[in-house]
């Protein structure tokens, strides 16, 4: 059976795919369209970049030895100190305000970033100069196939890039980086990998659907879900906010979300996510060398406030990743099982 | 100029059954002509259509074969002979007209030509329309040879003018396309003025009385038959085993007697009036032998009505045995051949048939499937229809809601197939797919909820595609209609339709705007250019998703082949073997084994995909596929 075949009957057919974008732009045969991977026509290679890179295709047993929080070498609060991060950020502002640093710094020349609105949703975009990061800030909760950009801009011209990637896309960018398949140049790309916390993502179409429903959007300024015991979704609209149960928005999450066991992007070169208890700053894990390199040039340049993780946080994050782990490798298992 | 007018009375001219039977219209004094394009039939109408101005006669693509029919019946009420062609589905659609004709009975002389084909080998179905003349009590005849189908003709026109009674022709396939030398005999020297008698009356009720006076009509026919040189016997006295045969069946008996060196032993009973049934004449002819092989083309209609007459007086004419398509000495479907009337004759009389050399014959079959490889069906090079549907399968696959296409007749019948990326998933008759698509768009409120797409062509639509459409927008079944506008009856031979400003017999008439139709119904309308694939893929993609009213897309471009005939096409295109990435992950001939047009093919010695000189014909469409830009199109210099 050729790779793409296999992929569509063990990810995509079964609702598994997560949107990250991965696969998408190396080919003709994926593509990415209004929040969703659609299979235009079959391809017969035996062995694909598709179906190497995907991250909902299970290639190990989980390594239970890893830490709750995957391998790092630090954890700090931060929040980014000057405009426009302040601003634009959905919490501390760190993700952009570190972006733009690395852009700085030499370190990337470009990055793969997420619009926050657009026709078809929330899509990949390239970011090369500080307006067009900033037009980046804020969370969105949606499968954005991004990735699928990466991919485009990759093959156009070789350069050092940063990528801000949800869970699944980190995994996926490590396998980029692993496969025989992929060629050298392509990888070659991925410079700097910024990764978000992540419990879920909404299936673009049906969500879309609800929101015209309930009369929201089509310009949408800001998502948040609060901390508990909150349970809302919250939408900013340009002059109003609209608060919906998460009970009505959960049933929308993409199901292959269900599956997966890293909830703080453990793939990355630095995670970044919510600080539990103010809103103002962000929890942030340091992976790599790179990633803390990138920090100590923030931080040097006034960009950022670094500052100690509360332990109680830390504890309070470590369960809730733990918690992720058990429930994604629990189904993954139980798929496995069924087939 | 047409071959039907070449050539003074008495001359030989080789003419092809169709043709015949136009000429033999022609000197039967038929003045209003009309037909609806479908093989085996078109050329007949094709044929009149060239020389009717100059005749002073009309001729007529009409919109439908019920149209046509109805036309032609005007004709022969006002005095003026008439005929409507169509192939076995034409009667099909005629059918409600004809049983009603039948009643109401006709003036001057009208007949009725089916072309059928058996073998379905450019149909939808295979259908003996030879039924017809039962349901409605209508003489019918059958030529077996061109010049028999032109005096045929000539004699139908009469025929129905002394019994007032629509007569019927029947051709197949072998015998409208196949050709000999035919005497032609002379043109009436005046024409008839239509004129409407208004003390007459031209209806069906009440239907007791005149459904009789179709019996008596029958009776009064058969008499005629029982005399007619039409039919005759050849072979010896006493046979051994008869042959009942009629049309083309005809001279494949002949032939097959021949070779079987059969002379002296089967006798061939050939009947060219096979309804109503000469059973005197018959009665003699199977007073010869007590075996009878029938040979007829698709049903056993003459098997079955001379088996009818046979029961009823079996005590006079005692015990006989019956072969035939019944019992399968020969098949029950599929065309009939000279090679299966042979092995019916081996089988029934066993005669000495030295056997051919198998080694032989496995070797020449070798040679020949090497020559003729299978292949499927597919659209031409530059076919708009394959650009239209490359954007349905897009879109539809975006959508990713188990979208489809219900299909309809025309050369994009082949969206069935891989050349047409297999979107259509429902084909019948003409117009159809807008009926079957109201009907799924109807079930939305029992849950029903995937997006349906009727596609249409140009011809079609105006055939029987209005009502279905005037239904959907009543009812609410809102689906897309996408109405492939070529400009042309493409399949059947480019005859115009009621979108184009000329008819059968030139310039002059009026052509009506798809758009203007559809917009006055009640639907939405937009149009784009099927060359343009990206734009055509968006504006599928968003109808699908607007699913308020009836949305028309109408995708318009001329056939290729039409566009070849006014020019041509303004590209060459290349492929940059540096550039194309061949079997490789990224592309995996996506060209050639994708797209599929035949301009292109993947050499599998250098694995690249090239364009064939010879093939492509420079639509440049598949430069916007190649996802790496390997094809290049360049407009060309016409100069060189």
């Amino acid at each position: 059976m050729s790779a793409l075949k296999t992929l569509l009957k063990e990810v995509i057919e079964p609702g598994l795919c997560v949107a990250c974008g991965a696969c998408v732009s190396l080919c003709p045969y994926l593509v990415f369209r209004d929040g969703k991977v659609v299979c235009t026509d079959l391809c017969e290679c035996e062995q694909g970049r598709c179906y190497e890179v995907c991250p909902k295709v299970q290639t190990k047993k989980l390594d239970t030895r890893v830490p709750p929080l995957g391998h790092f070498q630090s954890v700090y609060r931060t929040r980014a100190t000057v405009d426009p991060w302040k601003q634009t950020g959905q919490y501390g502002g760190t993700v952009s305000a570190l972006i733009y640093c690395a852009m700085q710094e030499g370190i990337i020349s470009r990055a793969v970033l997420t619009t926050k609105n657009g026709v078809g949703g929330p899509h990949g975009v390239v970011a090369m100069t500080r307006e067009e990061v900033s037009a980046c800030g804020g969370s969105r909760y949606v499968g954005c196939g991004s990735l699928s950009v990466f991919n485009r801009e990759a093959q156009r011209s070789v350069a050092p890039t940063g990528l801000v990637a949800l869970p699944c896309q980190a995994m996926a960018l490590s396998k980029m980086r692993a496969s025989t398949l992929t060629h050298e140049e392509h990888s070659s790309s991925i410079s700097l990998i910024v990764g978000l916390f992540c419990t879920w993502a909404l299936d673009y179409r049906p969500f879309v659907r609800f929101l015209k429903r309930e009369g929201v959007g089509p310009e949408i300024r800001k998502y948040d879900i609060p901390p508990p015991p909150a349970n809302v979704l919250q939408i900013a609209e340009s002059d109003s906010i609209r608060e919906f149960p998460l009970d009505r928005i959960r049933p929308m999450a993409m199901e292959g979300c269900g599956l997966c066991p890293d909830m703080t992007a453990e793939q990355a070169d630095i995670s970044i996510g919510a600080l539990e208890g103010d809103v103002g700053w962000n929890t942030v894990i340091v992976r790599t060398e790179l990633g803390r390199e990138l920090l100590e040039r923030a931080s040097g340049r006034g960009v950022v406030e670094v500052a100690e993780m509360p332990s109680s946080s830390l504890s309070h994050l470590e369960e809730a990743s733990v918690a992720k782990r058990v429930r994604g490798s629990a189904r993954q298992r139980e798929r496995l099982n069924r087939d | 100029m047409s071959e039907i007018a070449k050539g003074q009375p008495g001359a030989r001219v080789l003419l092809m059954g169709n043709e015949a039977i136009a000429r033999g219209f022609l000197e039967g004094g038929v003045q209003f002509c009309a037909a609806y394009p479908g093989n085996p039939s078109s050329e007949i109408l094709e044929n009149i259509a060239a020389v009717a101005p100059d005749l002073g006669i009309w001729a007529e693509w009409s919109v439908n074969e019920k149209v046509a029919l109805e036309g032609a019946a005007a004709a022969s009420f006002a005095g003026v002979r008439s005929m409507a062609a169509m192939k076995q589905n034409g009667v099909n659609v005629a059918l409600d007209f004809i049983t009603n004709l039948a009643l109401s009975g006709v003036k001057a002389g009208l007949v009725l030509v089916t072309c059928d084909d058996p073998g379905a080998i450019s149909s939808t179905n295979e259908e003996d329309a030879r039924f017809v003349a039962r349901v409605a009590d209508l003489p019918l005849l059958e030529p077996a040879f061109p010049e028999e189908a032109l005096s045929m003709a000539k004699y139908a026109l009469e025929l129905s003018e002394t019994l007032g009674s629509l007569c019927v022709l029947r051709s197949v396939s072998r015998l409208s396309h196949s050709r000999e030398a035919v005497t032609l005999g002379t043109l009436p020297e005046t024409k008839r003025i239509p004129e409407f008698d208004v003390s007459s009356l031209w209806k069906t009720f009440p239907v007791a009385p005149n459904h009789q006076r179709m019996h008596r009509n029958m009776d009064r026919a058969e008499a005629w038959f029982e005399e007619s040189a039409f039919n005759w016997y050849e072979g010896p006295d006493r046979a051994e085993l008869l042959i009942i045969t009629c049309g083309n069946g005809y001279v494949y008996s002949r032939e097959a007697v021949e070779l079987l060196g059969l002379g002296k032993r089967v006798g061939v009973v050939k009947l060219g009036t096979t309804w109503p049934l000469p059973r005197q004449w018959l009665a003699r002819q199977l007073d010869r032998c007590d075996r009878i092989l029938f040979v007829e083309e698709v049903d056993p209609f003459v098997e079955e009505g001379v088996k009818a007459f046979y029961a009823q007086n079996c005590s006079e004419l005692g015990i006989k045995k019956f072969h035939g398509r019944v019992d399968r000495t020969l098949p029950k479907d599929g065309e009939m051949k000279p090679d299966l009337v042979m092995l019916a004759l081996k089988r029934l009389l066993n005669p000495d048939l030295p056997p051919r050399d198998r080694e032989y014959a496995d070797r020449a079959k070798a040679v020949v499937d090497a020559m003729a490889p299978p292949r499927a069906l597919g659209f031409c090079p530059g076919c708009p229809h394959r650009a239209s549907f490359w954007s349905i399968k897009n879109a539809l696959k975006l959508d990713a809601r188990d979208g489809f296409v219900s299909g309809d007749i025309g050369c994009y019948t082949l969206s069935l197939f891989p050349t047409g990326f297999s979107q259509s998933k429902l084909t019948h008759c003409m117009g159809s797919g807008l009926g079957v698509a109201g009907g799924f768009m109807k079930l939305r409120s029992q849950g029903f909820d995937q997006p349906v797409i009727s596609v249409v062509g140009d011809s079609t639509f105006f055939h029987a595609g209005i009502p279905p459409l005037v239904d959907a927008i009543h009812h609410g079944a809102e689906y897309l209609l996408i109405i492939l506008d070529n400009g042309a009856t493409a399949m059947t031979g480019f005859q115009p339709h009621p979108g184009l400003e000329k008819g059968a017999m030139g310039p002059g008439a009026r052509a009506l705007d798809l758009e203007s139709v559809c917009r006055s119904l009640g639907a939405s309308v937009a149009v784009q250019d099927p060359y343009d694939l990206d734009g055509t893929r968006e504006a599928i993609y968003r109808l699908l998703n607007e699913e308020q009213g009836v949305r028309v897309l109408i995708l318009r471009r001329a056939c290729a082949l039409v566009q070849r005939k006014q020019g041509g096409f303004p590209y060459t295109v290349q492929v940059d073997p540096q550039k194309c990435m061949g079997d490789d992950c990224g592309c995996n001939r996506y060209c050639t084994r994708v797209f599929r047009c035949p301009g292109l093919y993947f050499d599998r010695t250098t694995s690249k995909s090239i364009v064939d000189e010879i093939i492509c014909v420079g639509c440049g469409v598949c430069a916007d596929i190649c996802p790496q830009g390997a094809i290049s199109r360049e407009v060309m210099n016409h100069a060189e």
